[in-house]
């Protein structure tokens, strides 16, 4: 198995085709992917002339955002998808498995998903907090501070869904060298109503309820974990460049640098495996639909000037990516990686602002991209334009409403303003040389969460959710917090509800004054919904590892500001159960706002769903006694107990006598 | 059929008892040929490199480890072989000016954490416990492979140590403590489980020299940085990034190995010699009682390298090795070999991989070797035979 992938690599499509198609068709022989269970199975190698299509396809993208501040967003994404894969049926995993080929889909990380029967993974380990408020909307969702792990397993099988968890975290853990074993058990969750799949399930079983609409999900089960603590650095980049066909030498990979990486003001990276069905599009899919700067209609003026336009002026230089419409409609199983990082182009450099930042890619990450990898079909370099007419509108992501510059497919030639295009250099550069302002990217909503209360036993969250669309918001506020706090629902309520302070509102802001009133509190907070997990009704050892789940709909009114308060409790440790830098406090994760409404597109095409939002993690102070107190005790009890026994021994033994002189 | 059964048979016969005369022979040519100044040799080495302190003004223990992970890296130990154990994130800390680096010297020459690095336990899981589990092998079913110290009876294992310790104590993560004896019972407990070969054991803290004094199991050396009652000092600080960036004693090992490529001859005890009082303003100190080599004629490599040992044959043995490096060949590529004495003769390199595999899974004995070398040639043989005959 593993020697066939890996002649497969050797195997270069482009670089030798004559020995690929020889290879394909001989793994063509195998087993069709997919379980027998699925009827509609397409036979795509029906005949198999040698002009075989890959199986697999693989595409790269490099996202550049200037923001507001001065900084740079840059987010990478490598897609693999394995064509007509279909995750494994959980009922197969007692016998063996079919083989696993793979021509660009990560051979490691496909065992790890087929070994324990997982239809839908995300992982993602990020360090720092997202700024919502300046930088906007990520690129990717899931920028929970930590690592945050969340599968849909199926049930149903001789494993159980517990036991493929705690693998399956092990497994990552060992692959990405990060400590996520502990995720399994005290930290892992299953929320019902908030996260959905980004993808979607396939359906392994009939099902006999009919009335279920929410057929994808039936028979599945969601296990969410997130560890605050987390830490990120070049050891879990090292496995994850490991992962990509061509690992850093070439494509825009090769701007992978630690160095400049983890020198950001946000950084992560991200696993992402969904299964589509390729009949009908997913909800959200994150599929990113290049943007085509001529179709947008931008103007001339937003054009010149602001970015120093080469290789997409001309149009044959320009060609129809014609995979990313293979990739949006495909079946099959898709692995996107990710990588983002918030880098300050000029480190350093205080009083930076957008309007005086100017960057290249050389110094954003001390690297060039010299050459294409060669199995990619599609390498997409996007700059997304600030322009200083753009207000943009309220409630959409600035991904796509902000005109964007497709540098597509990545030109091998110098791509450099002052240069010229010289066809000599290999090597390729973005320069940004006029100076243009960012306008502020607001995301529709925002959430901030504090900790309040300063005593050791008793303590309370403060949430507070703006939405800063026209319309109002469904939306589950998801908190998953370990056991060392025990949250009282009882004191779970809406504070206020109060009308966004926004100059822009204040016109006809007396729309919403109806809102302040209290009496709104129960149309906010539908209370009869809530789903509420207590770590475990008995006051046995379960209470002291798992967590609480809260999952709390909300229905926030629009421009206004949702207060919600919460009380805890503080756990008192065992002595055993402090870690050792207890003195630091315990790190509570963040809270996830997961909206519900759809909203619609900035295209004017159909809806789409808001993206959730994360809060910040917290560090709660608990009760940590002075670590040397057993040995003081142990001493002064040692010294007592002897000073007794001494003095009761020498009572027993000793016979006091008069001595004769 | 019955007379197709009869003459399987017969062949199978046949073929076994020339398989088991054959055998003998070749298992003695193998042992000889691992055999190394009377004592059996090594075929794969590992490293276990342990840093025990938290917290950001300990930089210097997380520079001493990932120093000796570098060198043993760069003298060929594979990463799959390297077992690191970190308590905590120096290179992406908040506080650390150079985002992604670990430096250790005040010139910022070398940097330790480069862009290839596996760090196989970080932070909370760097615990006694672990670090016992790992080295008796007493791990959960699903622990990854990266975890785990999967060695056998012809693996070296250098194990190397830094921290805070004290009189037979070294601190984890200021929270726990492993001591002498439990060190020394899990090496027992290894020896007795057939899990290493022989143990380099090296340790740099305060009164180092106490952790190897209770040892007792056979085929260790043992190094430390300091004897009872004293400290051990820092080496080298930095002012940009604020703390001290390596310890004496790991620096004057490291500055040592520096000069050493995979083809060094260099000795243990010309490392041993290297030891300076004035330098390391400590007493470093030696431990061979338990070790059968003398360090005199143990290589550097044996412990710090990944170096394959291939020894030369003579010419009329090969005929006879060259069956089973054909034997071995078609089942696995064979390694290349890095010849220590630099002879331009045919070498035997299958010898070599059949062993690593093969007679570490066995007992030390030579009939459960028999049994191997007569399995292995049974099976092609027979095969080979009924597709020729039938």
């Amino acid at each position: 198995m593993r020697w066939s992938t890996t002649l497969t690599w050797l195997a270069l499509p482009y670089l030798y085709p004559n020995n690929y198609i020889n290879l394909a068709n001989a793994q063509g022989n195998g087993p069709p992917s997919g379980s027998k269970a699925q009827s509609g199975q397409p036979a795509s190698s029906e005949g198999g002339p040698p002009p075989r299509e890959l199986k697999d396809v693989a595409t790269e993208l490099l996202l550049l955002r200037p923001l507001k501040d001065g900084k740079v967003a840059t987010h990478f994404e490598f897609e693999y998808l394995t064509r007509n894969g279909v995750p494994r049926d959980p009922s197969t995993l007692g016998s063996e498995d079919e083989d696993q080929h793979y021509e660009f889909f990560p051979l490691s990380m496909g065992q790890i998903l087929r070994e324990y029967a997982v239809a839908e993974l995300h992982l993602t380990l990020n360090t720092g907090r997202w700024r919502y408020d300046t930088w906007g909307s990520p690129e990717n969702p899931a920028v929970a501070s930590g690592a945050e792990l969340w599968v849909w397993m199926a049930d149903g099988g001789p494993v159980s869904v517990e036991e493929r968890w705690k693998g399956l975290t092990n497994a990552l853990a060992g692959l990405f060298c990060a400590s996520l074993s502990s995720l399994s058990g005290s930290r892992t969750t299953s929320p019902l109503h908030s996260f959905y799949p980004e993808g979607q399930l396939p359906l392994y079983f009939e099902t006999t309820e009919p009335e279920n609409n929410t057929t994808s999900r039936s028979g599945y089960t969601l296990h969410h974990a997130v560890l605050p603590s987390e830490a990120i650095c070049t050891e879990n980049l090292t496995p994850f460049i490991k992962l990509l066909p061509c690992k850093s030498y070439a494509g825009v990979a090769e701007l992978l640098n630690p160095h400049k990486l983890f020198g950001g003001w946000w950084y992560g990276m991200g696993v992402h495996a969904t299964w589509h069905d390729g009949e009908t599009d997913s909800i959200d899919g994150g599929t990113e639909v290049p943007i085509d700067p001529s179709k947008l209609g931008m103007g001339s003026k937003a054009r010149a000037g602001k970015y120093t336009e080469g290789a997409h002026n001309d149009p044959k230089a320009k060609p129809p990516p014609p995979q990313a419409q293979v990739i949006k409609q495909a079946r099959g199983v898709k692995l996107k990686l990710t990588v983002g990082a918030v880098r300050d182009p000029v480190e350093g450099y205080r009083g930076q602002t957008a309007e005086t930042s100017q960057w290249t890619l050389e110094n954003l990450f001390g690297k060039n991209v010299t050459k294409l990898c060669p199995v990619t079909s599609k390498a997409d370099v996007r700059v997304l334009l600030p322009s200083k007419e753009h207000k943009g509108p309220v409630g959409t992501d600035a991904k796509a409403a902000v005109p964007s510059l497709l540098l597509s497919p990545l030109p091998v030639a110098k791509y450099h303003p002052h240069a010229g295009s010289s066809k000599g250099d290999q090597s390729w550069d973005v320069v940004r040389n006029k100076k243009a302002k960012v306008a502020n990217s607001l995301t529709p909503l925002t959430l901030t969460r504090s900790l309040r209360g300063y005593d050791q036993t008793r303590g309370g969250f403060s949430i507070a959710i703006s939405n800063h669309l026209g319309s109002d918001v469904d939306a589950w506020y998801v908190e998953s917090v370990p056991w060392i706090i025990r949250p009282y629902l009882s004191t779970l309520h809406v504070e206020s509800v109060e009308p966004l302070p926004s100059p822009s509102t204040s016109n006809n802001g007396g729309a919403q004054q109806a809102f302040t009133s209290p009496n709104n509190a129960s149309t906010v907070l539908d209370l009869k919904k809530l789903r509420y997990v207590p770590p475990s009704e008995s006051k046995g050892e379960d209470s002291r590892t798992k967590p609480t789940l809260l999952e709390i709909p909300l229905r926030i009114p629009a421009r206004s500001v949702v207060r919600v308060s919460l009380e805890f409790e503080k756990v008192f440790l065992r002595y055993t159960e402090h870690p050792p830098d207890a003195q630091r406090g315990w790190e509570i994760p963040g809270g996830v706002l997961v909206p519900t409404s759809v909203v619609p597109a900035v295209q004017g095409e159909g809806t789409r769903r808001l993206s959730r939002v994360y809060t910040a993690p917290l560090l709660a102070d608990l009760a940590t006694p002075d670590f040397s107190m057993p040995y003081n005790v142990i001493i002064l009890s040692g010294a007592l107990v002897a000073l007794l026994f001494g003095m009761l021994f020498n009572m027993l033994v000793r016979r006091y006598v008069l001595v004769k002189s | 059929m019955v007379f197709h059964f009869l003459r399987r048979l017969i062949l199978f016969t046949l073929f076994y008892s020339f398989v088991a005369a054959q055998t003998q022979d070749q298992v003695n040519a193998a042992s000889k040929f691992l055999q190394k100044d009377g004592v059996q040799g090594h075929t794969n080495n590992w490293a276990v490199l342990v840093c025990s302190s938290r917290y950001w003004f300990n930089y210097r223990h997380m520079a001493n480890t990932l120093g000796m992970y570098r060198t043993v890296k760069r003298l060929g130990i594979p990463d799959s072989n390297i077992i690191v154990m970190l308590a905590d994130d120096v290179s992406c800390n908040a506080r650390n000016k150079f985002p992604a680096t670990v430096y250790s010297n005040n010139r910022r020459s070398i940097d330790l954490y480069g862009e290839n690095i596996e760090v196989d336990y970080r932070g909370y899981e760097v615990t006694v416990e672990n670090f016992l589990r790992l080295l008796t092998g007493r791990v959960d079913p699903s622990l990854p492979r990266s975890k785990r110290l999967l060695t056998d009876e012809k693996s070296n294992i250098f194990v190397y140590m830094t921290g805070h310790g004290g009189d037979e104590f070294l601190k984890f993560q200021d929270n726990e403590e492993i001591s002498a004896f439990d060190i020394a019972d899990a090496f027992e407990q290894m020896w007795q489980k057939k899990r290493y070969h022989e143990i380099f054991f090296m340790i740099d803290t305060c009164q180092a020299n106490t952790m190897y004094s209770k040892f007792y199991s056979p085929n260790i050396l043992a190094t430390g940085s300091s004897k009872l009652g004293e400290s051990s000092y820092s080496h080298d600080h930095d002012s940009d990034v604020g703390v001290a960036v390596i310890d004496r004693f790991t620096h004057l090992v490291l500055s040592h190995l520096e000069g050493i490529n995979k083809t060094s001859q260099a000795t243990m005890q010309q490392l041993f010699d290297a030891y300076n009082f004035d330098h390391l303003r400590s007493t470093a100190g030696v431990r061979t009682d338990l070790f059968q080599r003398d360090p005199s004629k143990v290589l550097l490599t044996d412990f710090f390298g990944g170096v394959a040992q291939a020894e030369v044959v003579q010419s009329d043995d090969v005929d006879d090795a060259r069956d089973f490096a054909r034997l071995a060949s078609s089942a696995k590529p064979s390694v290349v070999a890095e010849s220590q004495s630099g002879k331009q003769q045919k070498v035997s390199t299958a010898w070599m991989e059949m062993g690593s595999d093969r007679l570490g899974e066995l007992g030390r004995n030579s009939y459960g070797l028999s049994r191997v070398w007569a399995s292995v040639g049974l099976i092609f043989g027979t095969y080979a035979v009924t597709r020729f005959l039938f």
